[in-house]
């Protein structure tokens, strides 16, 4: 293929057309079937149940329905060609905006060739050529008159309606797909009263781009309150943490409470409360009360942990050297329904520990009320130390969410231009036939206006009380 | 609960009548008879929309949660449109015909469905709901409109013989039809545009995500890319007539499925509009 061949091919409408229908095919085949990376048990049980289909559903990588290469390379070509039809929309309407501001009716005679014609008897063609003038100028067309010539013209701005909502549409592709490859996004377990740095050991889940880059002093997402309750215009917000966002040297860089439909916003940095849980801080220290260490294990209470338990590592490293721990720490609590309601009244703290890769040592088990402590085989101390919420939190580091907000409205504004105020010219040539007049009434081929041609040819017979004859190709 | 359900029966009834007098007067090929079901459909429209009001100040919200809400609202709404067209271009009432028979098997299947109240979640509190929601509507409207418009089109394209006399000498040139069917659904991809995007804010402000490919969401682009190849064939491969006016009808189905039939065919987030919660 030629270079000018394959531009056609790619800014042909047909080929357009059909990229639009294979992505809602591929779409609509992809709401079918689970999404799910191949090993999750969704997609391995719908497998399963289909075996038939499994193989296909496979190859294409139906799974993963939208980052599949039968929907990504067909997304690329059509990128490929709303580019380079944005490039051809933005020449054209260069033209028929110049079109538009430099017509003339005696250059607009020159192009018109189909033509509607509208007979009036006994009526001059002079006659005829102010009614028309009167007729565009109800159509809020800019009318020009050269004898009994007269054009109309309006909205040469509208051209620019098409290309703007097309470069729209092109810049929002590349900006979600720049987007995705430079966002840090993940859920964040902060206790009360704590706070963590945004960097990846934060995360307790994390999906980041591979051009992300991680601040050498990063931030800080602290919870200095929560509460379970949260009412805003006599509405309950459900359990709202009040969060901060903090700069390396402690400066309160924003801070607001976050619920649903109010997240907090700081620079690239978005925070939405996800849901909540409790936090048992556990120290340990030496036989001299020096801190050896701390964790704080996070407590999650739902349907599929309705006892808030959960497992941590912990290395105390003693006199005797570093002992690792496989740590199993639970706090009953009250809750409502699965979910957590309120803070234990007596929290116990039941902990099992068994030392890292020793399968045949003891097992120590123990429940400790708060402040109590477990004295460890070293002569160390475990002491159940406080028990506060957490906040899990979904932290978002995304530059790209004002430009595609900014873009959505641009190319709504190009949408609505291009749909509703294109560019109208309009043209009717009055001449004497017979006993009585013509008139010719032409409209740029633009958008194929007929009943816009049909109506002026309307509106001229009405206050001529003539009759549109025919339509006539010249 | 009482006023408002004896209400919404007294609109079920008034739109089973009008539907029956549409379809009489057609087969009657009277104009009599099709005016009065015209009136009779937009005198349903009254204690429905008392019957909505008397809800919204009960429940604190519009008519957009659970099914016997969502879909009433959507009769309710096809109705209006019927109205408007009917009121700008008179010609056009018939396509009552079509609309009150849909109109009455929508708040039918409402009347039928629980009609218990469902509150504003946290989630739901936000004025992008009220937005989507909005738009939502007009683009169902728009589209609809398109398509009785183009069911007009094809009725007289194809059995040019059959139609009544009176009703041919009515009903707009054929020029006239096929470009106010490509202007609502201009209009209509605009508002679906407006919803989608309004819906993508929304989702971030209350889920931390702008999409996520929920069967709502992916249904609702595959309508917005059925009409986007509408257009492109109308005003770049200059498709005129016949074929623009299947291509309105046949895409129909696709904005009714994704506003009314995905949250049922499919386990989805979004679901619980249509479903509850």
């Amino acid at each position: 293929m030629t270079r000018p061949s394959v531009v056609r091919a790619l800014t042909s409408a047909k080929l357009v057309v059909g990229l639009l229908l294979w992505l809602a095919g591929v779409a609509f085949l992809a709401t079918l079937v689970p999404q799910g990376a191949p090993s999750s048990p969704e997609v391995l049980s719908w497998a399963a149940a289909n075996p038939a289909l499994a193989g296909v559903v496979r190859f294409l990588g139906l799974n993963s329905g939208y980052t599949s290469w039968i929907f990504l390379v067909p997304l690329a070509v059509l990128a490929v060609s709303t580019a380079l039809c944005s490039w051809q929309r933005t020449r054209t309407a260069v033209r028929r905006f110049r079109a538009v501001r430099d017509a003339t009716p005696s250059g607009l005679g020159k192009r018109a060739r189909s033509w509607e014609v509208v007979r009036v008897d006994g009526a001059s063609a002079a006659d005829v050529a102010d009614v028309a003038e009167r007729a565009l100028a109800k159509a809020r067309l800019r009318v020009l008159r050269e004898g009994n010539l007269v054009s109309g013209t309006a909205r040469g701005w509208g051209a620019f309606g098409s290309p703007v909502f097309h470069w729209s549409l092109l810049a929002l592709i590349l900006l979600v797909a720049a987007s995705q490859l430079t966002q840090a996004s993940g859920l964040m377990g902060v206790p009360v009263g704590d706070a963590k740095p945004i960097a990846p050991q934060s995360y307790g889940t994390l999906r980041v781009g591979p051009l992300h880059a991680w601040s050498t002093s990063p931030r800080s997402v602290a919870v200095p309150d929560f509460d379970l309750t949260w009412v805003v215009g006599e509405l309950d917000r459900g359990p709202t943490p009040l969060v901060r966002i903090v700069a390396p040297g402690g400066h309160v860089l924003g801070e607001g409470r976050v619920y649903p439909n109010s997240p907090l916003r700081v620079g690239s940095i978005t925070v939405h409360s996800n849901d909540y849980g409790l936090a048992a801080r556990i120290v340990v220290r030496g036989k001299d009360g020096r801190l050896l260490g701390s964790t704080t294990p996070l407590l999650d209470f739902d349907a599929s942990s309705p006892s808030g338990t959960t497992q941590v590592p912990l290395e105390i490293t003693g006199a005797g050297g570093a002992v690792a721990y496989e740590t199993t720490v639970t706090v009953k609590a009250a809750r409502s329904g699965g979910e957590l309601h309120r803070l234990p009244k007596d929290p116990r703290l039941s902990v099992t520990l068994r030392p890292t890769g020793a399968e045949d040592a003891s097992v120590t088990v123990t429940e400790l009320a708060l402040g109590e402590s477990l004295e460890l085989a070293d002569g160390s101390t475990l002491r159940f130390d406080r028990l506060t919420y957490y906040a899990r939190l979904s932290v978002v580091d995304d530059w790209s969410v004002p430009w595609l907000y900014a873009l959505l409205a641009i190319g709504l504004l190009g949408l609505g231009v291009s749909i509703l105020a294109g560019p109208r010219v309009a043209l009717v040539e009055s001449a004497q036939a017979g006993e009585g007049a013509e008139a010719r009434v032409w409209i740029s081929p633009w958008r194929g206006e007929i009943a816009f041609r049909d109506g002026l040819a309307r509106s001229i017979a009405d206050a001529t009380a003539g009759t549109v004859v025919q339509e006539e190709e010249s | 609960m009482t006023l408002e359900i004896v209400l919404m029966w007294l609109a079920v009834s008034l739109y089973a009548a009008s539907a029956a007098l549409f379809v009489v007067g057609l087969v009657w090929r009277s104009q009599l008879l099709m005016r009065v079901a015209l009136w009779t459909a937009v005198a349903g429209l009254v204690p429905q929309a008392v019957a909505i009001g008397v809800r919204w100040v009960r429940v604190d919200h519009g008519p957009y949660l659970g099914f016997y809400e969502v879909v009433s609202s959507y009769a309710f709404a096809s109705v209006v449109a019927l109205a408007i067209i009917a009121w700008r271009k008179p010609s056009l009432r018939w396509v009552g015909v079509f609309v009150m028979p849909l109109a009455f098997l929508l708040i039918g299947g409402a009347m039928l469905a629980p009609r218990s109240d469902l509150a504003i979640t946290p989630t739901l509190a936000s004025w992008w709901l009220t937005i989507h929601i909005m738009f939502a509507k007009l683009s169902y409207l728009s589209f609809f409109a398109a398509f009785a418009v183009a069911l007009a089109y094809l009725a007289r394209d194809r059995w040019p013989n059959r139609l009544p006399e009176w009703l041919h000498e009515k009903l707009p040139g054929q020029a006239d039809l096929d470009e106010l069917s490509f202007r609502f659904i201009g209009v209509g991809f605009i508002f679906l545009t407006i919803m989608i995007v309004a819906g993508a804010i929304w989702a971030n402000e209350a889920w931390g995500r702008y999409w996520a490919w929920d069967p709502i969401e992916t249904w609702s682009l595959i309508t917005w890319a059925v009409y986007a190849v509408y257009l492109h064939t109308r005003l770049t491969l200059g498709w005129r007539g016949a074929k623009s006016a299947w291509f309105a009808v046949a895409a129909l189905p696709f904005i009714v499925f994704t506003l009314i039939g995905v949250p049922l065919a499919y386990q989805s987030i979004h679901g619980a509009y249509l479903t509850g919660y």
